[in-house]
């Protein structure tokens, strides 16, 4: 079961998967936790860019900011990906957490001068059985 | 604290230790070539090929000409040997030790699913391959859902 969520002000929606409820809610984005356990989130951000701002302009920075934020921040894959029907990149990292491995799933679309990104984070020990649910996240998504 | 280990063998070195520290840098962003086919061979073919082509011990199934080839053709760009295996000590739930073996090809990544006397070679995305790593990690009972 799932819920779909609207941000009232950012333009984008998504299935809210049934064991994340939403969180925090902001101006330019919405906070979306696991309710057993608040090591689990997806995470969804819009920022306005440039009229010229490129894809991959917009994942490489996010990367080196993450890389620069992070401790041990690995890039493990960087993949072409549809979101909402338009050509996005989707990104998988590693990094430790207060002596935690975790993982992050990343998904980035532009449109329409905006840089959207969905983030799905959780303890690598529980991937396996998020990854799913990150996945029809992220297909979920629309603008 | 973890009770599981594991011991990362890549060509000839050897690390153990926890996933924390830092296993998955074994994996880096690799090109799924969409042409990419399983490749299905004898075991000895492989070790063979992995081992530049010496002869195998008289009695052990022999490759064909076509496998060999095909190994050779996977292998040329060059490749990454490497090998995780986890273990558990006995204290914990007795599942006792795993094990994910890949080749990092030229041509991309090939997990190895080993079904003897053969073993198959699948092209597999590296998000595929962490997802069987942290699998590996994670245990029966954590990886409900997983999705390779």
């Amino acid at each position: 079961m799932s819920e779909r969520y609207a941000h009232p002000h950012a333009r984008f929606s998504l299935s809210v998967p049934a064991p994340f409820a939403l969180l925090e809610e902001e101006p330019d984005r919405a906070v979306l936790a696991l309710e057993a356990a608040g090591d689990a989130t997806l995470i969804a951000t819009v920022e306005a860019l440039p009229a010229d701002a490129r894809l991959a302009e917009l994942a490489d920075a996010g990367l080196e900011a993450l890389a620069r934020e992070l401790v041990g921040f690995h890039v493990l894959d960087r993949t072409p990906a549809v979101l909402d029907g338009q050509r996005g990149v989707r990104t998988l990292a590693h990094h430790v957490a207060e002596g935690r491995a975790m993982t992050l799933e990343q998904w980035r679309l532009l449109a329409d001068g905006q840089g959207l990104t969905l983030s799905g984070s959780c303890p690598t020990l529980d991937y396996p059985a998020l990854a799913a649910v990150f996945d029809a996240a992220a297909g979920s998504f629309r603008r | 604290m973890s009770a599981r280990e594991l011991e990362v063998r890549r060509e000839d070195r050897r690390a153990v230790g926890r996933v924390e520290d830092g296993v998955a840098r074994v994996l880096v962003p690799r090109p799924l070539s969409p042409a990419a086919a399983p490749l299905r061979v004898l075991e000895s073919a492989l070790v063979a090929a992995l081992a530049g082509g010496e002869p195998e011990p008289v009695g052990a199934p022999q490759p064909t000409a076509w496998e060999a080839e095909a190994l050779r053709g996977l292998l040329a760009a060059g490749y990454v040997h490497w090998r995780v295996e986890m273990r558990e000590s006995a204290s914990t739930d007795g599942v006792g030790g795993a094990e994910l073996e890949v080749l990092d090809t030229g041509g991309g990544l090939r997990l190895l699913g080993f079904h003897p006397p053969e073993v198959e070679l699948a092209p597999a995305s590296a998000t595929a391959v962490f997802r069987r790593l942290a699998a590996l990690v994670s245990g029966p009972k954590r990886s409900e859902g997983a999705t390779g």
